[in-house]
């Protein structure tokens, strides 16, 4: 029991970081990819880029820009720096619920963006070796988390909001990439770019399967259990946390978590390829975010009070809001 | 004077005389497709350079890409020292070198199955003696009526390459055992791209980045069964020098890593022990030597082999990769031979020329050779690493004495080449450009029916002044390979095309 309020911030702390290491990722494995391969339809790997990660309006679709906007620019609210600011406000507000080297790990990424360093120069000259740094320590922030922090519900909403943003993230990459790759045979280094983006390129090959994997990827990142990254997993994951922190399972978000997961533990995948597939991931997508208002509206405090909330408020419970 | 101008460039005081130097025909003169990288390079600056160097240092450190240096005193594992100045081909050169090593490969290919699964034509025939075949050690009788599927012996070859003065590319040597070193290119790319990326932009290379997948499709091509067939790449452990290696194609290609004490063989089929039981292992990558296979089979004392292995591989239950036996081809005294196999075999002209060789063997040749012992370089026919080999101009008379010994008392055992003073590149030499001689490990594979040149390959650098003893076991360095799209033609010093004739 705690503090919606407090809830909140660590929630949004989860998805906040969560979505830093994304954006710090697509950008590095874009960056590598677009220099190091052929010529050819470059300037959609920005473009897409830009579409996974919703930038503003850019003028300019160029490799530069794209950076800059999705790093550093303080107009956009999702990018690197603005993200890491308020990930660590919401940390530092519910600092004493966290454990030292919880706090240390997160203020450690925002330090070094701000180290004084000509960090533009770096991102200039150098991108990935910043943003290879800046994702590993959002790694280990997850890390210190799981190996500090007791199983409580401080922990729960940290991990749920990570693991909610990160299963809409998979959604993107795979409306983004993947259904344009399906129209046309594509090589084997394209899949693998999209698996990259999504950390998924060894534990993809590790699984074996011989000839081109097409719809094999797609159940990867979309529907497999195991791959941490995969949208099922996750939200799988979702579920169970919320299952954690409500036991009845009777919660809204219980409700539509649940739904969801049966929905693509159960998926056909042929079905899903046929007619409108990107129908099929807005869905999901949307599906995600409603769960996501619906942990809002139940733990948060928020006005829009869920009817077997007020009954568990009403019946002796606590004085959190 | 502007403060730009009393600023010295980089490689103001860099001397490419006395060899061929890849990047200038004279001081301050790049060719043309070198131009841009020391423009960019000059731009950045020794300073800036150096700060480069140790983001370098760090990430190979942190990824852990070392190799054993034997006999290093610093221990077993020291960082394989990447230089950070790239060597740049433009595509037209390497369209003549990429047709010669396809052409090459293939005439070994050829050869290896003619001898071991065929009528040992080239025998019959005369184009290489028949004790020259049979004496090498390289040779493995047990290998005889083993056959392999389309003949790809050669899956993973390194054809190692070099420039004389003249800037011709010659081979050097081949080896189709179990060549080492795609690790370090696809490593090596991977780090240029990250610590130099807008060098590296600046020009159109190509990729190499496929290597994984050609090489796994050239096993899954090697599979005795159809279907979906299970590869696992064998090494030695992780004591052997190369294990980095072992681990970086295995991740590459999504297969398992064994380890002979994980494989066992029942009724000629190769099985790993895995947690839920056996399961059966169609094509093995092996990073071991033959002789150390199968106790069974060759050298009982061997604990890093497969009891059984040999005769899986008889029954046609397995295939591996490379194939027994492929020594002989490797062998330095069968490399004399190969011009006339390509001859033989594909009746066509070798498009890569040898470096002259003496076969000791004959009377004629070593007496002409032991008059001028101190102008020749010695090898031996088995050895690799650049182990064992007497530079003439260089070595004492007393190691003249001990070469001119060995050979008298067993000629078949060694060749002598004509020194090449090998092609020189710029090599980062404490932050500031030192001329050092390279050569060049490119890697072909053959997949099934097909050969495919990896884009490249592996520079090699002595880093030691006027050493020409490149191997990374005996403390050598490594440069980037880049190959690229023809620079714009204005007026290049010389045709590239007439350097090679």
């Amino acid at each position: 029991m705690m503090l919606g309020r407090h809830a909140e911030d660590l929630y949004w702390a989860g998805r906040y970081l969560e979505r830093v290491q994304d954006t710090a990722r697509i950008l590095d494995v874009t960056h590598q990819w677009a220099i190091s391969s052929p010529v050819t339809g470059s300037a959609n790997h920005w473009n897409d880029v830009a579409a996974v990660l919703m930038l503003p309006e850019v003028a300019d679709l160029d490799p530069s820009s794209v950076m800059r906007v999705a790093i550093t620019d303080a107009d956009n609210p999702n990018a690197i720096y603005s993200l890491l600011d308020q990930a660590r406000e919401n940390v530092r507000r519910v600092r004493e619920l966290l454990s030292s080297e919880l706090w240390e790990a997160v203020n450690d990424v925002w330090l070094s963006m701000h180290d004084g360093q000509d960090v533009n120069y770096d991102i200039e000259h150098h991108p990935s070796l910043v943003l290879g740094g800046v994702k590993t320590r959002c790694q280990t922030i997850v890390g210190v988390a799981a190996e500090t922090m007791p199983r409580d519900d401080a922990l729960c909403f940290l991990r749920l909001g990570s693991h909610l943003e990160r299963a809409a993230f998979a959604c993107r990459v795979v409306n983004v990439y993947a259904r344009p790759l399906l129209d046309q045979s594509r090589s084997l280094g394209e899949w693998l770019h999209v698996l990259r983006i999504c950390a998924g390129a060894e534990a993809y090959l590790r699984r074996g399967g011989a000839g081109l994997p097409e719809a094999d990827v797609v159940r990867f990142l979309m529907l497999d259990e195991s791959f941490p990254r995969s949208a099922t997993h996750a939200v799988k994951e979702c579920f169970d946390l919320v299952s954690t922190l409500d036991p009845s399972g009777r919660s809204r978000p219980s409700l539509l978590l649940g739904r969801l997961v049966a929905e693509l533990q159960y998926a056909e995948l042929d079905e899903w390829l046929g007619d409108d597939f990107g129908a099929v991931l807005d869905a999901v997508h949307a599906a995600i975010i409603e769960s996501s208002d619906a942990v809002a509206a139940r733990f948060f405090g928020r006005t829009e009070l869920d009817p077997f909330q007020i009954q568990a408020v009403s019946a002796g419970g606590s004085a959190s809001r | 004077m502007s403060h730009t101008e009393a600023v010295d460039r980089l490689f103001d005081a860099y001397d490419p005389s006395g060899a061929f130097d890849e990047v200038f025909t004279e001081v301050g003169k790049p060719r043309p497709h070198y131009d841009e990288l020391v423009r960019r390079l000059d731009g950045l600056g020794a300073d800036e350079l150096a700060r480069r160097d140790l983001m370098r240092d760090a990430t190979f450190r942190t990824k852990g890409i070392t190799f054993a240096v034997y006999g290093d005193a610093e221990g077993v594992e020291r960082t394989f020292p990447l230089d950070l100045v790239p060597r740049v081909i433009p595509q037209s050169e390497w369209s003549h070198v990429e047709a010669g090593l396809a052409q090459r490969v293939r005439t070994l290919n050829l050869f290896l199955d003619d001898l071991y699964a065929g009528e040992q034509a080239a025998i019959r025939d005369g184009i290489v003696p028949r004790d020259v075949v049979v004496s090498s050690d390289g040779f493995v009788r047990e290998a005889m009526g083993i056959s392999v599927p389309h003949g790809a012996r050669c899956v993973v070859s390194g054809i190692d390459l070099v420039r004389d003065g003249e800037g011709v590319y010659r081979v050097l040597e081949d080896n189709v055992r179990n060549p080492s070193g795609i690790s370090y290119v696809v490593e090596n790319r991977s780090l240029m791209t990250r610590v130099l990326p807008r060098v590296f932009e600046s020009h159109e290379v190509r990729g190499v980045d496929h290597y994984g997948a050609s090489l796994r499709e050239a096993l899954i091509a090697l599979s005795p069964s159809g279907g979906s067939p299970t590869v696992a790449v064998l090494t030695p452990g992780s004591f052997n020098s190369a294990y980095y290696e072992h681990v970086f194609v295995a991740r590459q290609m999504g297969v398992p890593l064994v380890e002979g004490r994980d494989l066992v063989v029942d009724d000629q089929v190769v099985y790993l022990r895995s947690t839920h039981g056996l399961s059966r292992v169609d094509v093995l990558y092996r990073r071991l030597d033959d002789r150390f296979l199968d106790p069974a089979g060759f050298r009982s004392d061997s604990v890093i082999g497969v009891p059984g292995l040999l005769s899986a591989i008889r029954a046609g239950n397995v295939s591996i990769a490379n194939a027994i036996g492929n020594g002989v081809a490797d062998d330095k005294l069968v490399y004399a031979y190969v011009p006339a196999l390509t001859k033989y075999y594909l009746d066509e002209e070798p498009i890569l020329p040898n470096v002259t060789t003496y076969v000791l063997d004959d009377p004629e040749q070593r007496a002409s050779v032991l008059e001028r012992l101190d102008q020749v370089v010695v090898k031996p026919v088995a050895g690799s690493g650049g182990y064992g080999v007497t530079i003439g101009p260089k070595a004492t008379d007393s190691e003249l004495a001990d070469v001119r010994a060995a050979i008298e008392a067993d000629p078949r055992g060694w060749i002598a080449q004509e020194v090449v003073t090998l092609s020189r590149h710029p090599t980062l030499i404490d932050g500031r450009p030192g001329a050092r001689h390279v050569d060049l490990r490119p890697f072909v594979i053959t997949r099934g029916d097909d050969i495919e040149v990896i884009p490249g390959g592996l520079t090699r650098v002595a880093l030691t002044a006027g050493s020409l003893i490149v191997n990374s076991s005996q403390g050598g360095g490594s440069k980037d390979t880049w190959i690229v799209a023809d620079p714009p033609s204005d007026t290049p010093d010389e045709p590239i095309e007439e350097s090679l004739r």
